[in-house]
């Protein structure tokens, strides 16, 4: 088969791996060799659907003798198959990163006969890679659950990043839709994982020339929206993963139906875009901004709020706890005003130590006053006088639900489409025939009578 | 340096060849006169305004002075003083002028002051270069060409400087020329030796050769297998991605 066909087929058999990061890894070039890698990870291009492409993401082979059921690449999936040969795909990596096309590979796999001759053959053609053609650059391997704990070992060395697929948010889900992998198959090689790299940070400590288990550490995907887990059960999940496991990232991927099965969403049942995006708002939360999940989520209230990103809702429901002084609230307080990221509290963190910060200093700094006018103080500022609440509920508002981003500037144009991610509200008062603009005009202003109610 | 001396407005504009050092010889220039100019320029418009027009001469002894009285503010003063000159907007000097004011007067806590509209304008400057190099970081795409990589370039701001490290680390072994065609300037490094060149005019790549050929196709094949139908969302890649990067991007073009 020529190679453009295989590239072709392989890529678009990896496509629904959502983790295409190339971060968390900083190496200096060598002589003689080709490649490092950036600590931040670089993005190299977009793709129509908006997502970065930052590695060369394909299957070394999509023969699969599984059959999950929610996967393309299941056994009973009539698709056309192919696989590279490790040497096809270390020139093929190596001429697309000379190029500047890539930061380097992420390599995964369908289940070849067995876990183990699939992991075996990952082996090979990333020895050769990092080998033979002296490749320096960034390596994301896929772990195949159910292998040799040796093999993860071999793998970990030669990668930068390591991951296991989670799948789905519970064992229930699990055994239902992919019997073929246990709960057990999945997280012992995690657990692995997590073990070998903390035995390699103490080696390094020891001796600086130790070879590096997976330096950018173990990162994991689940698929939303397939199964009837709550935004709560995931969230909690998620954090228990970044606890337990020292995860680098948990990635979320909106259910895309690929296959009819009654124990799947129909067909024509749209990905729930919006969800994903909150709960990787969450997921921001819980990495950056101090939250814990049962203050972003609860038992009552076990759904992300469709309107609200997941801080702001959080804001509005401890509306009591504001405003505070910019000048001297707590580093931890002022993440959690709207408007105020991690950059913005730590140049305010920085800046006030030597004088105390006023409205126009405040907007150098880079707050988004917009939002953050109704839950601050600061010199010169008292706070807002008696605002009426509708006013602070639309400031906070989350444009995307309402199906109109910052492209779409006339949302009155009744011919503008809705963006994918408007809430279901939206897009189901615009299925039954309303104009998208009146559509979102008609949900916005309830919602904002709602919310006002709340605070 | 007439450390902590300020300067008193005045009606005259400087104008200087438009390399750092010159600019550094303004700053000389103003110290010793006390006096700030209403304007700084690269380049003698005498017909454009009525103002005199004082032309600064470069000289290296004057501007290592000035080099070493920023150097003594610590890194992060140097960096923005470079990173900012690199921007190329119009009134960058003068907003770099007034940020050196403050730095020889506060010395290098300076950098605390963040909130001070003298370092945000500056810090503004900085973030636009330092964006801008870190985007074609990304979206810069060699092509082969007997065995040495080219790429071409259109920049807002100076970039060049802040990609040599990065690609100069990446890529050891290779020969590579990248060509700036707003500033027309072009970086070459062969071996271990890098150097910038002057370009006359705007550099069109040629067509590429056969091998070439095939690995741009097989890049456009993966691009375009990678993309997820039912997620389609072009406004995101646009705000991702703006257009105007798409230039020279291989996977951009039809």
């Amino acid at each position: 088969m020529e190679l453009l066909r295989k590239l072709e087929i392989l890529a678009d058999s990896a496509k629904y791996d959502v983790a295409c990061t190339s971060s968390g890894s900083g190496r200096k070039g060598q002589p003689g060799k080709i490649g490092n890698t950036v600590q931040a990870g670089l993005c190299h291009t977009f793709t129509a659907d908006g997502r970065c492409v930052s590695l060369l993401k394909v299957l070394l082979t999509n023969i699969c003798a599984y059959d999950c059921k929610y996967c393309v690449n299941r056994r009973s999936n009539d698709l056309p198959r192919a696989a590279f040969t490790p040497r096809e795909l270390a020139q093929l990596t190596i001429e697309f990163y000379r190029r500047n096309y890539i930061e380097g590979l992420f390599l995964s796999s369908a289940v070849l006969k067995n876990p183990d001759y699939t992991m075996e053959q990952m082996i090979q053609a990333l020895e050769l890679l990092r080998g033979e053609y002296g490749f320096n650059g960034y390596i994301h391997a896929k772990t195949i659950p159910g292998a040799d704990p040796a093999l993860v070992r071999r793998l970990g060395l030669l990668a930068d990043r390591l991951s296991v697929n989670i799948e789905l948010p519970s064992e229930a889900s699990l055994s239902l839709l992919a019997p073929d992998k246990g709960r057990k198959a999945i997280f012992r090689p995690m657990g692995q994982i997590a073990q070998t790299a903390q035995e390699n940070s103490r080696e390094l400590q020891v001796y600086r020339s130790a070879p590096k288990f997976a330096p950018a550490g173990q990162s994991t995907q689940m698929i939303v929206g397939a199964t009837p887990e709550t935004d709560y059960q995931i969230l909690n999940l998620t954090q228990g993963l970044y606890k337990k496991y020292s995860l680098k990232r948990v990635f979320f991927s909106a259910y895309i139906p690929v296959v009819e099965d009654s124990r799947l969403p129909a067909l024509d049942v749209k990905p729930p875009l919006l969800r994903e995006h909150r709960l990787y708002q969450a997921d921001w939360l819980l990495r950056y901004y101090q939250f814990d999940a049962g203050e972003i989520l609860d038992k009552e209230n076990p759904n992300f709020n469709p309107y609200l990103d997941p801080k702001c809702n959080w804001a509005v429901n401890h509306y009591h706890l504001f405003p505070v002084d910019v000048n001297r609230a707590p580093y931890e307080m002022l993440l959690r005003v709207p408007g105020i990221g991690p950059r913005s509290a730590k140049r305010i963190r920085t800046a006030r130590r030597q004088q105390s910060l006023d409205w126009e200093g405040l907007r150098r700094l880079g707050v988004v006053l917009k939002r953050a006018q109704y839950f601050i103080t600061c010199k010169g500022y008292a706070g807002p006088h008696s605002p009426r609440r509708e006013m602070v509920v639309r400031s906070l508002l989350d444009p995307k639900a309402f199906g109109y981003g910052s492209y779409q500037t006339s949302m009155f144009d009744n011919d503008t489409p809705l963006l994918a991610e408007a809430a279901p509200q939206v897009q189901q008062l615009a299925q039954e025939g309303m104009a998208p603009a009146l559509a979102a005009k008609t949900v916005e202003e309830e919602t904002v009578k709602w919310l006002a109610a709340k605070l | 340096m007439a450390g902590g001396k300020t300067l008193t407005p005045k009606d005259v504009i400087y104008w200087y060849d438009g390399s750092y050092e010159g600019f550094l010889c303004c700053v000389f220039q103003c110290y010793q006169n006390r006096e700030r100019p209403c304007d700084i320029w690269q380049l003698c418009r005498p017909e454009t305004s009525l103002f005199p027009q004082t032309e600064i001469l470069t000289d290296p002894v004057r501007a290592a002075r000035v080099e070493a009285s920023i150097r003594k503010m610590g890194q992060g003063v140097r960096r923005l003083m470079m990173y900012g000159f690199l921007n190329d907007s119009d009134g960058k000097e003068l907003k770099l002028l007034r940020f050196l004011e403050l730095c020889y007067q506060e010395g290098p806590r300076v950098m605390g002051q963040l909130a001070h509209p003298d370092v945000a304008a500056v810090m503004e400057l900085e973030q636009q270069v330092s964006h801008e190099a870190c985007k074609y970081r990304e979206v810069l795409r060699f092509q082969e060409r007997e065995g040495m990589l080219g790429a071409v370039i259109r920049p807002h701001h100076c970039v060049l400087p802040l990609l040599q490290n990065h690609f100069c680390d990446r890529l050891p072994e290779e020969d590579f020329v990248i060509f700036d065609n707003s500033h027309y300037l072009a970086l070459l490094k062969r071996g271990k030796k890098v150097e910038y060149l002057e370009l006359q005019e705007p550099v069109i790549l040629p067509t590429p050769e056969a091998q070439e050929k095939q690995y741009q196709e097989m890049w456009k094949a993966f691009f375009k297998a990678l993309t997820i139908e039912e997620r389609r969302n072009y406004a995101l890649q646009r705000s991702n991605l703006p257009k105007r990067y798409w230039e020279y991007m291989v996977e951009m073009q039809d």
